[in-house]
């Protein structure tokens, strides 16, 4: 029967940036995800570090102190991450998303992120190969950054490893330590883990956990695909995705697989295509012709000479949303013991910021980020 | 139109016989290949353009075949790639430019094998190539892979190529077999040798061929790096000892342009991995397999493999194989209960041959799987993995990360994220883990694949 | 080099019809029948540098000789393709070299 300062529920970007902040502590931090490392939504990222899509209403400042945050983040972890600078691109694909965007535009520029509007025939001397026709303007923004998502989380655990971070995947959680209101750890097929803290970053699987310890946490997810191709061209110097995703915003009523673009390419000179995305209650890593054949359309409509390219591989996984598209962060009203951490949007570029703000509150500092928007007590009745 | 009940994966001696057992018990067949004709790489055939003045017996015997699957209830697919299959045998697959999807009751997968290759300085040079493919360049092209060949390897095929390339007029500098195990073997003690005639008449007619024309054999030997700049112009090579391991002092440097490579063979087995059926652990086997019963079963249902892609074993057991799957699989579908004592009188006869030819697949085991040492004839600057040119020194790295296991590596390093989808590094890479972390092959696992398992056309899955 | 087997261990065989197609922008001589890989060869011709990737160095293109290993991958009419698999046909323009590509540089 081990003891430890924190638990930490799921091995994703967050649940490593955590434990990677936690042990840097000097805390007694055991990491538990139910299957191998980021075997989620977090392995199904671009990597992309982006401001400019981010929620406008609360979550901004939290994603520029994010971004903060990365730039002594190779530094501090004495790994490179891949991290390099590439501009972003909000396409429109119609005149109300124009309009959006234009809006989206001035409230940027209010926090001090300055992005630019781009007419098609701006758009399409940016990117050659975009069929800017297919577009009514796109929001440029050339300061955003990408990195290699599975170097950063290796990065992460391999640090908090070597500060004595336990690592236990394929550990299913099959139920919580519960001393009255205290969360006390969780127990697994392996035995108790008594932990002083508990902190749930399993993303969409957080709902179910949460039942659990009685809790409603309103965690839905979709199930998102995406493919990668091969080599070649430089079709693409910046990211782009479309304005469509705020209005799809993984609609809960859809039923059907819908397609908004997104594409970025990566540093190794491949491109990433996406995503088909379903709201769905199964989990799983799955794809279907039908969402890739939509995906490799979409992609097409774009990029016409993406036709002679190949998908090398493609991949889906469960992504969290909520219906505010704020995150869960924070404790819970009426059991100590337990923080959240569920559901971010902008996950990559927050990840160093999450990680600081728990091992802040779990050793009682004060937070490098106000945390009230963010509190699952916003949504409890 | 014909209802399909099995969806066969490969058209070569399992698939063919498979298809022909299902028929034979009135089942919808759907053979679906990825080649341009029927017959595998054992039964490959020469294309329809050229004249061939006579066929040789195995031609004949595949000709046989052929016309076998040419019934109603057989739907021949040509050029039709299976890309993906889940547990509940849902299959996608690509023909002519065009998406399609099967569904059917059963699926049994023959996908077969390839050459097994193994790295070493210089092993993408241009004039490196598997024994494999010398063999069809020479057999069906009627084209040479060089003027002076050196074949390294292990099995009897190296014998095959070199005959087949002294016929075909080309010199062979030499055929280094790396396993020493045939000096100590004795053909009359070996239950496994029994039926065998045929091949060991072949074998010793190979030999025949090559001591007649002066090309030195040597058992125990093993390439140590190929030599050149844009291409080969020579390789450097060595004694092994008994784990392959090269014993220091015993280079010498040979003269040649071409290096024809084969330590036995590989299994594709992406399909049976996607959907989900449990994997075994057989070196001998080519490695990672999937687990089966003596009805070609995998731990997925209405799913069987059959043939070399669920294990290596040869043209006679994959061929025994087929025909016990084609068979278990149309009483599956038809209902009929496959726990009775009809399947088993109608299994009795095949379950004879395939234990004789099982015994085969044992002894060819124990005589040709490759020793450790196999793993321990890179160097830092050997490319690992080919697609994404991945050298031994990144894969290092990675291990000193922490990365303990391929999939880790994979993530890390990029290898087996290329065109080839981690054929020909899979296992190349699984031994070098295993070797810089101290642990066993078996322990570092292998590439999880994922769908597409070869790469499809953007423009094609758009179906346009 | 094509050759014409005189050991009676290996059947005479009579290639295609003749056909010719561009390879790096020479016109070469062929059979129907035979695949750009065995043409490639016949013409002396073996290292293929269309595969790009982070660093643009060659690789020995045809070596698994069935399809598997994708490094015998050229430009077939601008379409990428396997050497080893794509029969040759007459009027085919086929590059080697990643720079021959039409469209992707």
């Amino acid at each position: 029967m081990a003891t430890y300062d924190a638990v930490v529920v799921g091995a994703g970007y967050i649940g490593c940036a955590v434990s990677y902040y936690l042990t840097k502590a000097g805390l007694k931090t055991a990491l538990i995800d139910r299957g191998r490392l980021a075997a989620g939504a977090s392995r199904a990222n671009y990597g992309n570090i982006q401001v400019q899509d981010a929620e406008l209403e609360y979550s901004l400042p939290m994603i520029l102190a994010g971004k903060a945050a990365f730039e002594t983040l190779e530094e501090d972890l004495g790994y490179k991450v891949g991290l390099r600078s590439i501009g972003s691109l909000l396409i429109a694909e119609s005149e109300s998303q124009a309009a959006g965007l234009q809006e989206r535009r001035s409230r940027l520029e209010e926090f001090g992120v300055l992005v630019h509007w781009l007419s098609p025939a701006e758009l399409q001397r940016l990117e050659p190969h975009l069929d800017a026709a297919q577009t009514f303007g796109a929001l440029y923004n050339p300061q955003e950054m990408q990195l290699d998502p599975f170097k950063l989380i290796w990065a992460f655990v391999h640090r908090a490893q070597e500060k004595g971070l336990d690592l236990q995947l394929n550990t299913e959680i099959l139920d919580f330590v519960l001393h009255g209101q205290q969360v006390g750890g969780v127990i697994t097929a392996q035995g108790k883990i008594d932990s002083a803290a508990t902190i749930l970053a399993a993303g969409a699987w957080s709902a179910a956990l949460g039942r659990k310890l009685g809790l409603d946490i309103p965690v839905k997810h979709v199930h998102g695909q995406a493919a990668a191709t091969d080599y070649g061209g430089n079709l693409l110097n910046n990211t782009i995705s479309s304005a469509a995703f705020f209005e799809s915003a993984h609609d809960a009523a859809g039923a059907d697989s819908q397609t908004v673009l997104a594409i970025a390419p990566t540093v190794h000179g491949n491109l990433l295509l996406g995503e088909a995305a379903r709201v769905v209650d199964h989990f799983s890593s799955g794809t279907d012709a039908g969402s890739l054949q939509s995906i490799c359309r979409t992609a097409i409509r774009f990029i016409p000479e993406l036709r002679d390219f190949s998908i090398m591989r493609t991949w889906g996984a469960p992504v969290a949303f909520t219906e505010d598209g704020r995150p869960f962060l924070g404790p819970v009203s009426g059991l100590r013991g337990l923080l959240l951490a569920v559901a971010f949007k902008s996950t990559v570029i927050i990840t160093p910021l999450i990680g600081r703000v728990i091992a802040q509150l779990v050793t009682g500092a004060e937070p490098d980020l106000d945390i009230r928007p963010f509190l699952l007590s916003r949504v409890r009745s | 139109m014909v209802e399909i009940d099995i969806a066969i994966i490969g058209a070569g001696p399992a698939g063919l016989n498979a298809a022909v057992a299902a028929a034979d018990l009135g089942a919808g067949v759907a053979l679906i290949d990825g080649y341009e004709y029927p017959g595998g790489q054992y039964f490959r055939q020469f294309p329809q353009e050229f004249r061939v003045s006579r066929l040789t017996d195995r031609y004949k015997q595949a000709e046989d075949l052929f016309a076998q699957i040419r019934r109603p209830e057989i739907t021949y697919r040509q050029n039709s790639q299976v890309w993906n299959i889940d547990s509940d045998l849902n299959l996608d697959f690509i023909e002519s430019s065009a998406l399609g999807h099967l569904k059917p009751k059963a699926v049994i997968l023959a996908t077969g094998a390839y050459d097994r290759p193994a790295a070493f300085p210089g092993w993408t040079l241009p004039g490196v190539m598997t024994v494999g493919a010398a063999q069809i360049l020479v057999k069906a092209q009627r084209v040479l892979p060089g003027r002076k060949i050196l074949i390294a390897g292990s099995g009897p095929i190296l014998l095959a190529l070199g005959a087949l390339l002294v016929w075909a007029g080309a010199e062979v500098v030499a055929v280094l077999e790396a396993s020493q195990a045939m000096k100590r073997f004795n053909p009359l003690s070996v239950s496994g040798i029994w039926g065998q005639s045929d091949r060991l008449k072949e074998g010793w007619e190979f030999l025949r061929t090559l001591r007649k024309a002066n090309v030195p054999y040597r058992q125990g030997w093993g390439i140590r790096r190929a030599l050149g700049v844009d291409a080969v112009q020579g390789a450097a090579c060595t004694r092994l000892d008994q784990h392959w391991r090269p014993i220091p002092g015993s280079e010498e440097q040979i003269t040649c342009d071409t290096i024809c490579i084969g330590y036995g063979f590989l299994p594709k087995t992406a399909l049976s991995c996607l959907a989900g059926a449990a994997q075994i652990y057989r070196p001998e086997q080519g490695g990672w397999v999937p687990r089966r019963d003596n009805m070609m079963r995998t731990t997925i249902p209405g799913l069987y493999a059959a043939g070399d892609g669920a294990g290596i074993g040869g043209a006679g057991l994959s061929a025994a194989e087929g025909r016990i799957a084609g068979t278990a699989a149309a009483y599956e579908v038809s209902g009929k209960s496959q726990n009775g004592p009809d399947l088993e009188k109608l299994l009795a006869g095949l379950w004879k041959t395939w234990d004789s030819e099982k015994k085969f697949q044992k002894l060819f085991g124990e005589l040709y799987t490759p020793g450790p040492g196999i793993d321990e004839w890179v160097d830092g600057e050997t490319i690992i993995c080919r697609c994404e040119r991945v050298d031994l020194k990144a894969v290092d790295q990675a291990v000193r990360m922490g990365a303990s296991n391929v999939d880790a590596v994979k993530g890390l390093t990029r290898a087996g994220m290329g065109a080839c989808q981690g054929h020909i590094c899979g296992r190349i890479l699984a031994g070098q883990i295993a070797r810089l972390s101290g642990r066993g092959v078996k322990e570092v696992g292998s590439l999880s694949p994922r769908p597409p398992v070869q790469p499809l056309s953007i423009g094609e899955a758009a179906g346009s | 080099m094509r050759f014409e087997p005189s050991n009676p261990n290996l059947p005479q065989v009579k290639r295609g019809s003749p056909i010719t197609l561009w390879i790096d922008g020479r016109k070469i001589a062929a059979f129907s029948g035979e695949t750009i890989a065995a043409v490639l060869f016949a013409e002396g011709l073996r290292l293929y540098r269309h595969q790009e990737g982070k660093t643009a160095v060659s690789l020995g293109g045809y070596f698994c000789g069935m399809g598997v290993c994708y490094g015998c991958l050229v430009s077939v009419d601008g379409l990428r393709r396997r050497a080893c698999l794509t029969q040759v046909k007459d009027g085919m323009i086929v590059y080697t070299q990643p720079s021959g590509y039409g469209g992707s540089g």
